[in-house]
């Protein structure tokens, strides 16, 4: 039934883009194509429910070639990544029907809808390949549409090299990753993933696999140091193709290690996990460090992309570890932080990347510091980007709070463990995940204060006009769907125990996350006594308490805070409706009665930050200049100018002797290509020579 | 840091036990002028009017018939009637000298045939005496507990700021009795206005006092917001704060007393009682 | 021969004696600014203004240097309605030929920056010393320029002011900030501006005396001082030696009960409650002991053109004597102590440095000037009242930060006490004055201020009417350089240690 409806989806997919390409560019067939990605991507979702709640399906293609096979399957693990691209899928789709307008021309339009629609059904293909064939080539032909797709606005200045730095990275990863598939399955692509992971293998080749694979997806995701690409693809790439990027493709990375690294390569040295965990935990604290510097919008967003991968790969890492320990029921938790996370940040920064697209489309700008005031002038925006925001922030009650509180009690576990170096590695990287939140809710403050609070910084901003009915339509839905998440545990959760508890083979994952205390009072005494039963007959759930490992040690109830919340605020308006006269007075912003107010006269984005620029110097290298525009002395200086600059340690260490060096080389080289027609024939002869010398 | 912590301990208390009892080493200066009436002959009013230099002693007539007209909100305390004629013109000391109408600042002495005829009072009308009862209660209920004020120097010469400033220091120590100086209009209850009004700061002046939330007091202090002052015709001026606000308190004096302002802070929130009089006779008209 | 005249003579100016210690030089137009600038490589410029309505108006310049205690003028009358600009070799002069243009429609050519100096929104063709009074009031508004604009990824302006937070006095400040750092502070003045000059123009001295007095708060003596001696030297009178030492006690007591002041303030910047609460009981007691000696807390009052207006009182007297030891040993301990906090000491160590070879162009005065090296004292250089015959010290510093003027205020203040103390040991029995004769003519009259040196000219008619009064307090200096010491890499927290560090006033500037 899964797989079923994984086809149809597929086929939807591709009549949409038939009918992208194939129609004349007129509104209807632009509505019409989008309408068919939408489709598909509910059908995908709905399949992704299916292949969550069923066993493993498999289908064989009778096409063969001379590497193999081609072959389907369907499972839970990848049930879960099929849902988080059908949710995200259906509001990217709602989203380009109208967006594709602010991108280019009709034929620019086309093709964005076709490729998109191209890419959707390559996602789908991908996460459902059974063999390490299809997989690679699913792989291949999404990152070569997700670089066409990056480079649509080819002519503006900087879009191509960020596209071909995307392509590049992805590439290198792409090579890692084949060798790395190489090694598991003996070098045959047609051998399905069922067979690879029942296999032994000796321990030297299975870590080199691993490395490789850690090394390969780590280019996807945005792992250091392959996260160059990143920053410079998201601005450069119209916002929907933004969001596909942070929402769905970098998760393809995930699912993928989960897939080799977890499921295939059994029995793993407690190194591996070590080593994700470290990477994991490193690239989240660079990802947030620099996110809090930007001042471009979507740079920001990326680096919290950036951020939020790492903590997934580190909770990869933690699975890892328990894997190694024997330990099948922390490891399903760690791998239910790590699904829910993937689910939950898909929706979030899907939403964020939308609203930006919004903002931009209303603007003209992406640069925060002349932004501003957007709340009053984009009244759906405005709120679902702030709803998307603060999820993502972790702020409870909504969803990203509920995996990044997961993620951190799974790394507390470390009480529990024997062994010294297991536990200071936990508990380190327990304590820079938490400074990683806390940043991650500064920078959050920062982006929607400065872009949507205040006053319009500049005339663009102050004459924004909220964007059409669907893409606010679009941002909105994945606003209410983190808040659906949020308020009922259950659904989000569900999905991710089922994947968590087939990957680890643990039983009873779910009834172990979220108790059944609707159903079983009896044998919660604690989580009852806390209240735990409360809308037991309301709610058509088994529970609705989270509880990771045992009551004693943590619980948290979503759906109650939302209630409580709701209450409060309830009871206050009806105070204050009560509470007689009051009578309002609405002034001017005190602002020491100056005599003339300017939007300047507020803190920026970049201001807001400016003293972490101190506080992580040795990080950010970050040095001042200050000069004066003067004819005869300081004194009578008529204009300052003031800068400010930092590097980024990756780009200037790693990339830059890269790069340097790789261009002397081939300089050095390129003293054989002298241009001469004589020197090639002599070039071509000698080869001819050595040749016939080795025959 | 502890030693600072000894320091203060062995300095002692040194808060003025004004207003519960008078203190006359807070009040050494001279804080009003007050009329004795009987002193007072049309020749020396006219002369006093003639050296005085801010018109607070003005005359309507000649030596035959006439009037004197004394206005404290308009006299700087600069002495020079005081010299002229002592028995007349005479200081005092005692600083309850904040009023509520700027009238009662003012006093009239008018002369026929060369006879001092009467000295007039400022005129209450009867239900006008009621409803200041009315305001005064109203003010105690909403102010008396605790007074925020917004200061703002509308065009001082920075003789009341500074008088202003050792309100909050030990020797006056204005926390105990429940007045506070706020930096926003937004939790004021009132504004304290220095200064005269100039104009750059007449519009400053206007937008602060919207800022503050109803209901809000305003307490002028100082001559040059009473009347102008010296500065009361100047170019740059505005105009007297009461043209500008309805004024509910008014503290005469240049710069007035922290004990005189004290006095007018506690006028303003009813816990005190008026006491001055410029003809000379002290509680209410 | 003294060292002015010689300069005088260097620069081929012919001169004339004025008032006692006053040389005055004429020059033609349009060697105006070349006379000016040769004598100002030589000799600090000290104040630079214009005189006079409709076509008969001139330019003054007042030179002073080192080691000579008279003043050198150079005047010129002017035909035009411009001259040529000095500050491009005197930066000093910039804000006074600022004020020169908008008070009298003056223009200053070749000025680098002839915006407004106090008429901010202001009317530009209106300009007050010069116009018809009557129909100020019913002017329209006009738009200031706010210089200079800093430009850069992210900056922002926040403003302070006019009304700012506890009981404080009007100005606007903008500062401009990356975040937290204080990148730009663009000060605004002119809000408190009465035009006390223009008002004073055709009273007598003791009307305008009033004025004199009210031009400041806490340095209203200091002014009022400069003021009178300026009418009396112009009136050629003589006041006497007893009012002179009495003139003298009440000048450091005013400087007393500033300084008091001010050191708490700067206490209470650095969140040193306990200090400035110290220090606002010390002020506290010398207004009492004002009070008690002269009838007004603030000394108002006490001055008359001729002398004094009434006699010190006798329980003032004994009442000064008892208290001097004690603010003595007060203000010993707390000096004491403020020296080893380190906290306070951190926090003023480096902050708003003036740069010497900077604050030498713009001959800084008091306190501020003399924590830039600028060793300068009027009460030692140009000495009046009775000075001549006191001894005391004078500090100077080079560091510039705001550790160097506070504990430059620290040293005067036991300076001051050591003044009063001497002057105790011979108590002046002033007489009150009499009326002085009036007389015509034109003169400088100079004090001490707390902030520094308060110079005042004084025009006086036949009838002893003031045609024109120019004053000159130490503010109208002291404010050039302090945008610049804001911008010496310093944080938005610092600024209120900064602020309270120079504690220059306002009301002096605006006048």
């Amino acid at each position: 039934m899964a797989l079923e409806l994984v086809f149809i989806a597929i086929g939807c997919y591709l009549a949409g883009g038939l009918i992208a390409v194939a129609t004349p560019a007129t509104p209807l067939a632009r509505y019409f194509a989008a309408a068919a990605g939408t489709v598909g991507s509910l059908l995908l979702a709905v399949g992704a429910v299916e292949a969550l709640i069923s066993p493993e399906l498999t289908l064989q293609f009778p096409v063969s070639t001379p590497l193999g096979g081609f072959e389907l399957r369907t499972n839970p693990l990848s049930g879960m990544f099929l849902l988080l691209t059908g949710v995200v899928g259906t509001a990217i789709s709602v989203y380009s029907s109208d967006y594709v307008v602010h991108v280019g021309g009709p034929s620019r339009q086309a093709s964005l809808l076709a490729l998109l629609n191209l890419t959707f059904a390559t996602l789908a293909v991908l996460l459902a390949s059974g063999n390490a064939l299809t997989f690679l080539l699913a792989w291949e032909l999404m990152s070569i549409l997700t670089y066409v797709l990056v480079a649509t606005e080819y002519d503006h200045p900087g879009t191509p090299q960020a596209a071909f730095l995307m392509l590049a990275l992805s590439e290198i990863g792409f090579v890692a990753m084949a060798l790395g598939f190489g090694l598991i399955g003996g070098f045959d692509p047609g051998r399905d993933f069922a067979a690879i992971a029942t296999g032994g293998l000796p321990a030297g080749t299975a870590s080199a696999a691993f490395v490789l694979f850690l090394f390969g997806f780590g280019a996807k995701a945005g792992l250091l140091p392959l996260q160059g690409w990143l920053p410079e693809a998201h601005p450069a790439a119209p916002s929907n193709i933004s969001a596909l990027l942070s929402a769905v493709v970098v998760k393809m990375a995930i699912y993928g290690l989960v897939l080799t690294a977890v499921l295939m390569l059994g029995s793993p040295p407690i190194w591996w996990g070590y080593l994700a965990l470290g990477v994991g935990v490193i690239t989240a604290v660079y990802g947030i460090l620099f996110s809090l510097l930007e001042h471009d919008l979507k740079r920001a967003l990326a680096f919290s992309t950036i951020e939020n991968l790492g903590f997934m790969v580190a909770m990869i890492g933690a699975a890892l570890i328990f894997e190694s320990l024997q330990m099948p029921a922390l490891e399903a938790l760690a791998l239910v932080a790590l699904s829910l996370h993937a689910l939950n940040h898909a929706i979030l920064k899907g939403g964020l990347f939308l609203g930006a697209g919004s903002v931009q489309t209303a603007t003209g700008s992406r640069d925060m510091d002349r932004l501003g005031g957007l709340w009053r002038r984009m009244k759906w925006t405005g709120p679902a980007f702030f709803i998307v925001a603060t999820g993502l922030a972790g702020v409870p009650p909504l969803n990203g709070f509920q995996s990044e509180w997961l993620g951190l009690m799974v790394l507390l576990q470390s009480h529990s463990l024997h062994g010294s170096a297991v536990r200071l590695a936990m508990a380190a990287s327990a304590a820079i995940l938490a400074l990683t939140f806390a940043l991650a809710v500064t920078a959050y403050i920062r982006i929607v204060g400065g872009v949507f609070l205040g006053a319009g910084r500049s005339r663009e901003a102050q004459h924004a006009i909220e964007v059409s009915f669907t893409m606010r339509t679009a941002t909105g839905l994945l606003a209410g769907a983190a808040v659906v998440l949020g308020l009922l545990p259950p659904l989000g959760i569900g999905a991710a125990a089922a994947a968590a508890q087939w990957v680890s083979g643990a039983p009873g994952v779910l009834d172990s996350v979220l108790p059944p205390v609707f159903l079983h009072p009896e044998q919660f005494a604690l989580p009852v006594k806390l209240g735990g039963t409360f809308l037991s007959q309301v709610l058509p759930v088994n529970g609705l308490i989270v509880v990771p490992t045992d009551a004693g040690f943590s619980s948290i109830a979503p759906t109650y805070i939302f209630v409580s919340l709701a209450v409060v605020i309830a009871i206050v308006a009806l105070l204050l409706r009560l509470g007689g006269n009051r009578s309002r007075q609405t002034r001017a912003v005190w602002a020491g009665a100056i005599p003339q107010w300017e939007p300047s006269m507020q803190y920026t984005a970049t201001g807001f930050t400016n003293p972490l620029r101190f506080i992580f110097g040795s990080v950010y290298r970050s040095t001042r200049h200050i000069e004066g525009d003067y004819e005869h002395a300081p004194f009578f200086a008529r204009t300052v100018r003031y800068r400010h600059t930092f590097i980024e340690p990756i780009e200037e260490y790693v990339y830059g002797p890269i790069v340097r060096s790789a261009q002397n080389v081939s300089q050095r080289l390129g003293i054989f290509q002298a241009g001469s027609v004589s020197l090639y024939l002599l070039y071509m002869f000698a080869v001819f020579l050595v040749a016939l010398f080795l025959r | 840091m502890s030693r600072w912590v000894l320091r203060g301990l062995a300095s002692g208390i040194k808060t003025t036990s004004y207003p519960k009892s008078p203190d006359p080493g807070a009040s050494n200066a001279p804080a009003a002028i007050e009329l004795n009436v009987g002193a007072l002959s049309p020749e020396l009013a006219i002369e006093t009017a003639r050296i005085c230099p801010t018109e607070a002693i003005t005359i309507q007539g000649d030596a035959s018939t006439g009037s004197l007209q004394f206005d404290m909100g308009q006299c700087v305390l600069c002495g020079r009637c005081v010299r002229k004629a002592p028995e007349a013109f005479a200081y005092r000391r005692a600083p309850e000298v904040a009023v509520r109408r700027r009238r009662s600042l003012e006093t009239t002495v008018s002369w026929r045939d060369g006879r001092i005829a009467n000295v007039a009072p400022p005129n209450e009308p009867a239900d006008a005496l009621d409803k200041a009862a009315e305001l005064r209660q109203r003010a105690h209920r909403l102010f008396g507990r605790s007074l925020h004020l917004r200061h703002v120097d509308a065009g001082s010469c920075n003789g009341c700021e500074s008088e202003l400033q050792l309100l909050t220091t030990p020797y006056y120590d204005l926390a105990r009795l429940g007045v506070f100086f706020t930096p926003t209009p937004r939790h004021a209850d009132g504004l304290l206005v220095t200064g005269v009004v100039t104009r750059q700061m007449h519009q400053a002046l206007i937008a602060t006092y919207e800022a503050v939330p109803e209901p809000k007091l305003v307490i002028a202090a100082g001559v040059c917001a009473i009347g102008g002052g010296c500065f009361a015709n100047g170019p740059t001026t505005h105009g007297p704060l009461d043209s500008i606000l309805p004024v509910d308190v008014y503290v005469p004096g240049c710069p007035p007393s922290p004990s005189a302002l004290i006095h007018g802070l506690l006028l303003a929130t009813s816990k005190a009682e008026e006491r001055y009089r410029p003809g000379g006779a002290s509680g209410g008209a | 021969m003294s060292g002015l005249a010689e300069l005088a003579e260097l620069a081929g100016l012919p001169y004339r004696r004025g008032a006692q210690g006053e040389l005055w030089a004429e020059c033609p137009e349009a060697d105006f600014t070349v006379k000016a600038r040769e004598l100002a490589t030589r000799a600090l410029l000290s104040d630079l203004f214009a005189c006079g309505h409709g076509t008969r108006r001139s330019l003054m310049a007042v030179f002073s240097t080192i080691g000579d205690s008279a003043w050198l003028v150079l005047r010129t009358d002017l035909s035009e309605d411009h001259f040529h600009s000095l500050t491009e070799a005197v930066h000093a002069a910039s804000w006074y030929e600022r004020e020169i243009a908008e008070m009298f429609g003056i223009r200053p050519e070749g000025h680098p920056a002839p915006q407004p100096l106090r008429l901010h929104d202001w009317p530009h063709r209106y300009h007050p010393m010069r116009d018809d009074l009557s129909d100020m009031k019913s002017l329209p508004a006009g738009h200031g320029d706010r210089v200079p604009k800093v430009r850069g990824q992210g900056v922002f302006q926040l403003p302070l002011g006019p009304v700012r937070s506890g009981p404080q006095e009007s100005a606007e400040f903008l500062f401009n900030s990356g975040g937290e750092d204080l990148v730009m502070v663009s000060p605004r003045f002119g809000y408190k501006m009465r035009l006390v000059e223009r008002l004073a123009e055709g009273l007598s001295v003791e009307q305008a005396l009033i004025h004199a007095e009210r031009l400041a708060g806490i340095s209203t003596y200091s002014n009022a001082l400069a003021f009178v001696q300026a009418a009396e030297r112009a009136a050629g009178v003589d006041v006497g030696r007893d009012v002179n030492r009495a003139r003298s006690v009440l000048n450091e007591l005013e400087r007393l009960h500033h300084h008091f002041g001010h050191l708490g303030r700067v206490a209470d910047s650095t969140g040193l409650t306990v200090a400035a609460a110290q220090y606002a009981a010390l002020k506290e007691e010398v207004l009492r002991a004002c009070a008690e000696l002269t009838g007004h807390r603030y000394l108002r009052g006490i001055l008359a053109f001729g002398g004094l207006s009434q006699r010190l009182t006798a329980a003032g007297q004994d009442h000064l004597a008892e208290a001097l030891p004690h603010w003595e040993v007060t203000s010993h301990r707390l000096e004491a102590l403020l020296e080893d906090t380190a906290t306070f000491i951190d926090r003023l160590d480096g902050t708003a440095v003036l740069l010497t070879e900077y604050a030498a162009q713009h001959n800084l005065l008091g306190p501020i000037g003399r924590s830039t090296g600028a060793d300068r004292d009027c009460r030692r250089d140009h000495p009046y009242a009775c000075y001549k015959d006191l001894r005391f010290d004078v500090l100077v510093k080079s560091q510039g930060d705001a550790l160097a003027r506070v504990r430059i205020v620290l040293f005067e203040v036991s300076q001051s006490l050591r003044i009063v103390q001497q002057i105790l040991e011979d108590w002046p029995d002033a007489e009150p004055a009499g009326i002085a004769e009036v007389r015509g003519g034109s003169a400088f009259g100079w004090a001490e201020a707390p902030g520094g040196e308060a110079l005042h000219f004084v025009q006086l008619d036949d009838g002893g009417r003031i045609q024109r009064w120019r004053a000159r307090p130490p503010a109208v200096v002291n404010w050039h350089p302090y945008a610049h010491a804001c911008a010496s890499g310093n944080n938005l927290t610092d600024y209120p240690v900064i602020e309270a560090s120079f504690g220059i006033s306002h009301a002096e500037f605006d006048r």
